[in-house]
């Protein structure tokens, strides 16, 4: 199984970090390969070089969405993965949407930032991932579409 | 050395000028080196200043720092728990046009008084406050902090995907 880890690069891409971490914890001799895609240059986890992926935020214009979408689908064609899993946020949410368009499985990790409402990108998400998580469990309770796991930290 | 950061987006100088008068009232004497963003037009004699920073030279200041003042970004908090620092945050405001919405003020209403060693501030009192009470600890060692789940987080993900099931 070959999963893409996608996080735009700071707070996002340390808490996918951290979603690895704790993955690999887990895995008892499965084949998995992990890859990875953020929005810096020369980014380095685990001796992994991550993938370079433009960023976009909602300001941007549909010339740069486009652009954006068109860079998802060439990565997700190079990587070719069985699962996305993004911790967000916008750059994240475009690569997620082309994966399950190219019909992969996909979760969603919003951030632990967004303790009172799901972020924009999750309330996007929750419509088409496979599984789409909140970190906080008070968030879950009263959307059917949200699920709480468990944390980051 | 106290580290100031201000996270991957936007410039932040209320933070940075209100380190500045901090800096002044209280003759602290350490080095200061402040990543202040792209667009900020900040400059100091008494602080080294940097747009940004690789994830390299992020983490090479986060180690050295005796303590980090940071935005209200998840990068910082869970930072400062991994390499076992003191900090002091101040939320990024929308209404001040310092972020495009108010999620830095409810991260702060998640991790108030949740950790000894996060001082989270609102306005320039409570800034001051938790600065001197960063200088006053500089030295005195901040416990590891213990995880309060079992990668549960992880487990679950893992379960859900097939691996990781095998259990004797």
């Amino acid at each position: 199984m070959k999963i893409l880890m996608v996080a735009s690069f700071g707070g996002h891409f340390i808490q996918l970090k951290r979603l690895h971490q704790q993955i690999r914890e887990r895995i008892e001799g499965e084949e998995v390969m992990f890859e990875f895609a953020t929005t810096a240059e020369n980014v380095a986890l685990n001796n992994d070089k991550a993938h370079n992926f433009p960023n976009v935020h909602r300001g941007s214009g549909w010339g740069v969405m486009i652009v954006v979408f068109k860079r998802a689908y060439k990565l997700l064609k190079l990587i070719k993965p069985d699962v996305v899993i993004s911790t967000g946020a916008l750059p994240g949410l475009i690569v997620c949407l082309m994966a399950k368009l190219l019909g992969k499985k996909v979760i969603w990790v919003d951030s632990m930032a967004n303790y009172q409402k799901l972020s924009f990108s999750g309330h996007v998400a929750k419509y088409f991932c496979n599984i789409c998580l909140t970190q906080w469990e008070h968030l879950a309770e009263n959307d059917d579409r949200v699920v709480y796991w468990g944390k980051v930290l | 050395m106290i580290f100031i950061t201000v996270g991957t987006q936007l410039p932040f100088d209320r933070l940075i000028n209100l380190f500045t008068e901090w800096q002044e009232y209280s003759r602290y004497g350490g080095d200061v080196i402040a990543q202040v963003g792209e667009g900020s037009h900040f400059t100091s004699s008494r602080i080294k200043v940097v747009d940004s920073l690789s994830s390299d030279q992020y983490y090479h200041w986060f180690s050295r720092a005796d303590g980090v003042v940071s935005h209200a970004g998840m990068g910082s908090i869970l930072s400062c728990l991994d390499y076992s620092k003191r900090g002091v945050f101040l939320p990024r405001e929308y209404a001040l046009g310092e972020h495009r919405n108010d999620h830095q003020l409810d991260t702060v209403n998640a991790f108030e008084r949740q950790y000894e060693t996060l001082y989270f501030c609102t306005d320039k009192e409570s800034f001051f406050n938790a600065m001197n009470v960063l200088v006053e600890n500089i030295g005195v060692e901040v416990q590891p902090m213990v995880p309060k789940n079992e990668s549960e987080l992880g487990k679950n993900i893992a379960a859900y995907l097939g691996l990781g099931g095998r259990l004797p």
